[in-house]
């Protein structure tokens, strides 16, 4: 009977709601809580006993995300207070079960659903560099209960930390066709990455509004936020391309303080993922800077083509036209396509340099002046003083059928090696974030990079860029087409 | 009595079954106020306990503690009143209590809190007056007269009421530092039977009050 008494005195303090609605933006998802269907949002769930004050829910809707989570209710203290001075008796002390002990702080618990990520997309390069807060260091951020938040508050810590809260937003863009890392402008690496990428992205954080109730060292609330995307050129710094001025509201439910701002942002990035025609504008951006990287018009004389007997001869005339670059840093190929000393590399043959030496297989050396790079497609034209100099005709590469033979000339690995020639056949065709390549097996070396793929007919058809070097991985070497080559150097060959 | 015990069983047991976080106490000194005209330093105790967190919040612990005055044999003296004669009494005494306890953290209970609970136990004191002289009305001095010589009592006490206090997480070393307020069901009077000891010196409290520190380890 007094036990009966004290319970019942107990839950007299169980004045609050035991019920929650669970709704989604969108609407309309399916609701099942621990793997049953129970309904669809807004759904109404009601605190059961024996969930032992934790259920895990998860939410589907066809083109977006599953959303699981455990649904957490707060634990009354005031009802443990009064079961540790009534001896542990009324509740039984560790019954966790117990209804009275929990209850939800809030009304309605909304769940952002976002879009589902389809698998066969091109993942698009996207460098981040950090936030820049925009809210004023004195400013009030919000409430949690009835203490004022400012940057000084431990809630806030994302934002005194801005690469922490980059950070969150590069987190919320994983596993999305965004492939984003943060980069440092002004650094070598970084503006490295950000001229391939031809766009980057800087989050300006605008406004933010925290109101949290505490409850048991956990957090319910809202976080709103506005924070402008901006998406900036790569190729002209400082230009903004497009922006997105978005407001988002983050709903916290159950959170550790030091979480909610870093969930708020990872939560507004990925609604920006979801953004209409987003993906669509940064390919648009990206073709149109790689277009760009082409320069102005070189014009150069075609070949007079370099003469062979037959098969037999082919390869041992040809080797007269592939040099070997040397930079201060190593060495690599490259080919002769004009008689008047006009070289084809690689771009990273010839790395940042203006002028290399270029050692001919007849045993002279030249300086060669860097006429021009493309890094995006890694081909370079280099000028070598010279007239009547044997140079490679122009295959067409668009007509190489599968398992065509190839030949890679070339210098591997040490200078001694000079025009070594290696056999292998046209293994595919390949596309990376706007890049063609031929995929070959021919043996592809460390200096051979910049170095002509030779098809059966004696005409260059490619660039020997790169290779998979992976333990296990053989065969897998990689050329620039030379169509694609001469376009992205912008070189006109005159009659 | 019988209940008492029967009701410490079912929590201990049960106890067990939840177990979330426990530790081992060692008390020492603690100093419980036992005699109504005599202060709480009178009674010096040592022993030892169990702590146990359900959760973040909520904890419980049993001990069991003897007083160490009678080790040192310091009792207490006092003059008992029959019929114009007065007799002085040597007593020394032998008390051990064990009790349950909870607590209700103001913070965390896995960093240094301070807590607010209850407490309910069992104290028995042994209490044995040796009559050491009486004197008569008119000033004289004897040996004996009609106290009895040797007086012999046993009771069984519960105190209960609030406990306050100060303690550290139980993961690893911790200590606590705490003090009791209550009321001791039972106490008002001596163990003795006979009427001329009521309301000596002897006896005993109804007013629960302890302070004291313990060091233990958890896990």
């Amino acid at each position: 009977m007094g036990s009966l008494g004290l319970t019942g005195c107990a839950s007299m303090l169980n004045n609050g709601r035991q019920s929650l609605t669970i709704n989604s933006d969108p609407a309309g998802a399916t609701v099942y809580e621990n793997g049953a269907e129970v309904g669809t949002t807004p759904y109404t769930y009601s605190y059961d006993r024996t969930d032992g004050g934790l259920v895990t829910l998860e939410l589907r809707k066809e083109g977006l995300q599953d959303r699981s989570f455990e649904l957490t209710p707060g634990r009354r203290t005031s009802v443990l207070l009064v079961d540790a001075l009534l001896l542990n008796i009324p509740y039984y002390a560790g019954d966790n079960k117990s209804t009275a002990l929990f209850y939800f702080p809030q009304k309605e618990l909304m769940v952002n659903m976002y879009r589902d990520m389809p698998t066969d997309v091109q993942m698009v390069d996207l460098p981040v560099i950090t936030a820049e807060n925009k809210v004023a260091p004195k400013a009030t951020l919000g409430k949690v209960g009835t203490r004022k938040l400012d940057l000084s508050s431990r809630e806030c810590d994302e934002l005194e930390y801005p690469d922490q809260f980059t950070s969150s937003i590069l987190s919320g863009m994983r596993e999305t066709y965004l492939d984003a890392r943060t980069v440092r402008l002004a650094t070598q690496k970084g503006d490295e990455a950000v001229r391939a990428a031809k766009v980057y992205l800087k989050p300006v954080v605008k406004s933010v509004d925290i109101q949290l109730t505490d409850l048991e060292k956990r957090m319910y609330g809202n976080v709103e936020m506005d924070i402008e995307w901006r998406f900036m050129s790569g190729v002209d710094k400082d230009s903004v391309l497009f922006t997105f001025d978005r407001h988002t509201r983050y709903p916290v439910f159950a959170e550790p303080p030091m979480e909610v701002l870093g969930n708020a942002a990872k939560d507004a990035a990925r609604r920006l993922v979801d953004e209409d025609g987003l993906r669509e504008r940064l390919a648009k951006v990206r073709d149109s800077g790689l277009a760009r990287s082409k320069g102005s018009v070189v014009q150069l004389t075609t070949p007079v083509p370099i003469a062979f007997a037959g098969r037999k001869d082919m390869l041992t005339a040809l080797v007269k036209a592939v040099v070997t670059v040397e930079t201060k840093k190593g060495h690599g190929s490259g080919f002769l396509i004009t008689n008047d000393g006009y070289i084809l590399t690689n771009a990273h043959v010839v790395e940042d340099q203006g002028t290399v030496k270029v050692r001919f297989q007849q045993g002279f050396t030249l300086e060669g002046t860097v006429m021009k790079v493309n890094r995006d497609f890694d081909v370079a034209l280099i000028k070598t003083p010279g007239n009547d100099m044997p140079a490679l005709s122009i295959g067409d590469d668009a007509n190489l059928q599968l398992g065509e033979e190839l030949f890679a000339i070339g210098t591997p690995l040490d200078e001694k090696l000079g025009q070594t020639v290696t056999r292998g056949i046209m293994s595919g065709r390949r596309e990376f974030e706007g890049r063609s390549f031929i995929q070959t097996d021919v043996s592809i070396n460390p200096g051979n990079s910049g170095g002509p793929l030779i098809d059966e007919t004696g005409k260059v058809v490619g660039v020997a860029t790169l290779k998979i070097s992976e333990t296990g991985v053989q065969g897998i070497g990689f050329g620039v087409p030379m169509s694609k080559a001469i376009e992205m150097l912008n070189i006109e060959f005159l009659k | 009595m019988q209940h008492t015990i029967l009701f410490l069983l079912c929590t201990i047991s049960a106890v067990v079954v939840n177990a979330q976080a426990s530790g081992i106490r060692f008390i020492f000194p603690e100093f419980s106020k036992v005699y109504g005209a005599k202060s709480m330093w009178n009674t010096y105790q040592l022993g030892m306990g169990y702590d146990h967190d359900f959760n973040e919040r909520l904890s419980m612990g049993f001990d069991a503690v003897i007083d160490l005055q009678r080790a040192t044999e310091s009792g207490l003296s006092s003059d008992v009143t029959y019929q114009g004669y007065t007799g002085s009494y040597y007593l020394s005494d032998k008390v051990f209590s064990v009790q349950y306890r909870t607590a209700f953290a103001l913070s965390d209970n896995d960093e240094g809190h301070l807590y607010l609970g209850t407490f309910i136990g069992v104290r028995t004191v042994k209490q044995t007056a040796e009559l050491s002289y009486v004197t008569d009305p008119n000033g004289y001095s004897y040996d004996n007269g009609p106290f009895v010589s040797t007086a012999e009592g046993k009771k069984a006490l519960i105190p209960l009421g609030l406990r306050f206090g100060l303690r550290g997480s139980l993961e690893g070393g911790y200590a606590d530092l705490y003090t009791q307020l209550g009321y001791v069901v039972g106490g008002g009077g001596s163990t003795f039977t006979q009427a001329y000891f009521k309301g000596t010196d002897f006896d005993l409290t109804n007013m629960a009050f302890t302070l004291g520190l313990a060091y233990g380890f958890g896990w």
